[in-house]
């Protein structure tokens, strides 16, 4: 056997493994998006309901009247454009200070930041319930995104970005009498835009999935978000699997569109504060 | 998600000599003003929280769920006396060593062809990472759709092909293994996208080498590559283990702790003892809630101690 008859075998054994490893890693994804569209009856059959040729939107119309699904997607649309806008903003303005503003002690808040990163939400989501119920805001919008206005991921994304912003720029601008907010709009956010996009698909992808906190601080059906709104369905119809499936789709929807979009931005903010 | 940050971020750049003294003046001020929101936020959500859980530790709780008077170290001698939150540390080591595990291990089994250089890695590599983008909640309903019991799609293939079905959620021996296969499945995709970050900043030439000493490519895998990428496989155990600790949403959805608590995990016990209708006890939930923060406390250490400081190969 000649090398190239070898390397033609090892490569065709590669590639029957990686669609092996396609299939099995996507099939629930795949079952997700064809169930939503066939009617329950058909995937109840098993093998063959999932051949995808039945497709409705009955599933989809169904799952919009037993639960308020449509009112909960737009709370989770509110809640995730709120809370993506305040860690975005308040991680630019915090980061900028760090880097720009020539603190004492910035090293001392780092620390606290970093601090802040080693405490599980799930210790404190304890005393965080009493405090928000102490200031009667359980079973609002709000409160589903107030503990979370500010990232130390996302300040530290940012200040990574910064921190390699030309400091002969910045005194460039200085001189020309360029303003705080100045600086930043016409100078540090356009050059330091791939990390300000990706920060904000990150953000926004983690306020859209949401789902210990919202479930914990809502309790009527037409203020949960929509992932607390799918577990719910899921509960309660479990018998109508294609109920059940439509409502994951529409969560899932929205990310994978996203991440369709953009996707080169997102791997790259997810692993920036990771990969070496 | 769990985080970390590069060793090169906590040490600050040197800026250049300063321009005029007025404007630096000046420019503090606005950035006290500016770090206050973030402080703020910070003081209020993760710090206050965290003491106001260490002193509900201490506390007892009345008739009304509400804390009420000191009752000293009872909560922990409660805690660690009671044989339910025995079996709650097993269920959660046997949950976190589980996902670990097949992280790594499936991880690498899909990585590792990716590196081989075929034809349409680009495309594999964007379906593998796939699941990316499914929430917690959304993957596990979708999953206790499939693994309904008897009803599911995967009983059902089962019966057709002369099976008998499996109770996946509601037998004491599948019911943690299903939780330990949708969370995995679900953090799967950023374990690949590490991965393959960590094989692509491999020096070919160093592979290469090997080969040309006579390395086979077996050989050069296990003496050459995966060495090479221990910083990353280690991050993706400690993270990974941190993740699985507060690993939540699945439990709830596919199996609520049970049955008869053999799927109940710690972060799930905190819930059920602050949260859960029959026995809201805050001052019990406290006290689970700070063995939390110690193990994830202390896995932090251990990243930022060995990870950070680069103690690799």
């Amino acid at each position: 056997m000649g090398p190239r008859t070898a390397r033609r075998i090892r490569s065709t054994l590669l590639h029957a493994w990686l669609v092996v490893a396609v299939v099995v890693v996507c099939f629930p994804l795949y079952y997700v998006f064809e169930g939503a569209l066939t009617p329950s009856d058909y995937l109840h059959e098993g093998l063959p309901g999932l051949v995808p040729v039945h497709l409705d939107l009955g599933n989809v119309e169904r799952a919009l009247q037993v639960a308020p699904l449509g009112r909960q997607f737009l709370n989770s649309v509110v809640v995730t454009l709120a809370q993506t806008t305040l860690q975005v903003v308040i991680g630019i303005v915090t980061a900028y200070a760090l880097v720009f503003c020539r603190l004492r002690g910035t090293r001392a808040i780092f620390l606290v930041l970093l601090a802040s990163m080693m405490i599980p939400g799930e210790t404190t989501l304890i005393a965080n319930y009493l405090t928000v119920a102490s200031w009667h805001l359980i079973d609002t919008l709000l409160v589903v995104f107030l503990p979370f206005v500010a990232s130390a991921l996302t300040i530290f994304l940012f200040r990574q970005a910064f921190l390699s912003f030309p400091a002969e720029l910045h005194e460039a601008a200085v001189l020309d009498g360029a303003g705080h907010v100045r600086f930043i709009r016409s100078m540090l956010l356009p050059v330091t835009r791939p990390t300000l996009v990706s920060v904000t698909l990150v953000s926004a992808t983690a306020a859209w999935n949401g789902f210990f906190w919202p479930l914990l601080v809502t309790n009527s059906p037409e203020n949960r978000t929509v992932q607390v709104g799918i577990a719910q369905l899921s509960n309660a119809e479990a018998s109508d699997v294609g109920v059940v499936l439509a409502g994951a789709a529409m969560v899932t929807l929205p990310v994978l569109v996203l991440v369709l979009v953009a996707q080169r931005f997102l791997a790259g903010g997810i692993t920036a504060g990771a990969l070496k | 998600m769990t985080v970390s940050v590069r060793p090169g971020l906590v040490a600050g750049r040197q800026r250049s000599a300063p321009a005029t003294r007025s404007w630096h003046r000046a420019d503090r001020r606005v950035g006290v003003v500016l770090l206050l929101p973030a402080l703020v936020a910070f003081a209020v959500f993760v710090f206050w929280p965290l003491g106001r859980v260490l002193v509900l530790s201490t506390q007892g709780t009345d008739v009304f769920g509400q804390p009420a008077g000191s009752v000293g170290l009872q909560n922990y001698v409660r805690t660690f006396t009671d044989p339910a939150f025995g079996r709650t540390m097993v269920n959660t080591a046997v949950f976190c060593a589980g996902v670990v595990a097949a992280r790594v291990v499936f991880g690498l089994l899909i990585v590792v062809p990716l590196t081989a250089k075929l034809r349409g890695t680009t495309v594999y590599r964007a379906l593998l990472t796939s699941p990316m983008v499914v929430s917690v909640s959304a993957a596990s309903v979708a999953f206790a759709a499939m693994l309904a019991p008897g009803t599911g799609l995967v009983d059902t293939v089962v019966q057709q092909l002369g099976g008998t079905p499996v109770p996946w959620l509601t037998s004491t021996h599948w019911a943690l293994f299903s939780v330990i296969v949708v969370t995995a499945w679900g953090s799967l995709g950023f374990t690949v996208l590490l991965l393959l970050g960590a094989f692509g900043a491999i020096d070919p030439e160093v592979v290469e080498a090997a080969q040309l000493d006579g390395a086979g490519p077996v050989r050069a895998f296990w003496s050459v590559s995966l060495p090479l990428v221990t910083p990353t496989l280690f991050f993706v155990v400690v993270t990974g283990t941190v993740e699985a600790l507060t690993t939540f949403g699945q439990v709830q959805i596919l199996t609520g702790g049970g049955p008869a608590d053999s799927s109940r995990t710690l972060v799930y016990a905190i819930y059920q003892q602050a949260f859960g209708a029959a026995s809201a006890n805050f001052g019990l939930a406290a006290a689970l809630g700070v063995v939390l923060f110690l193990l994830v406390l202390a896995l932090s250490l251990v990243q930022f101690g060995v990870l950070e400081k680069r103690v690799h190969y």
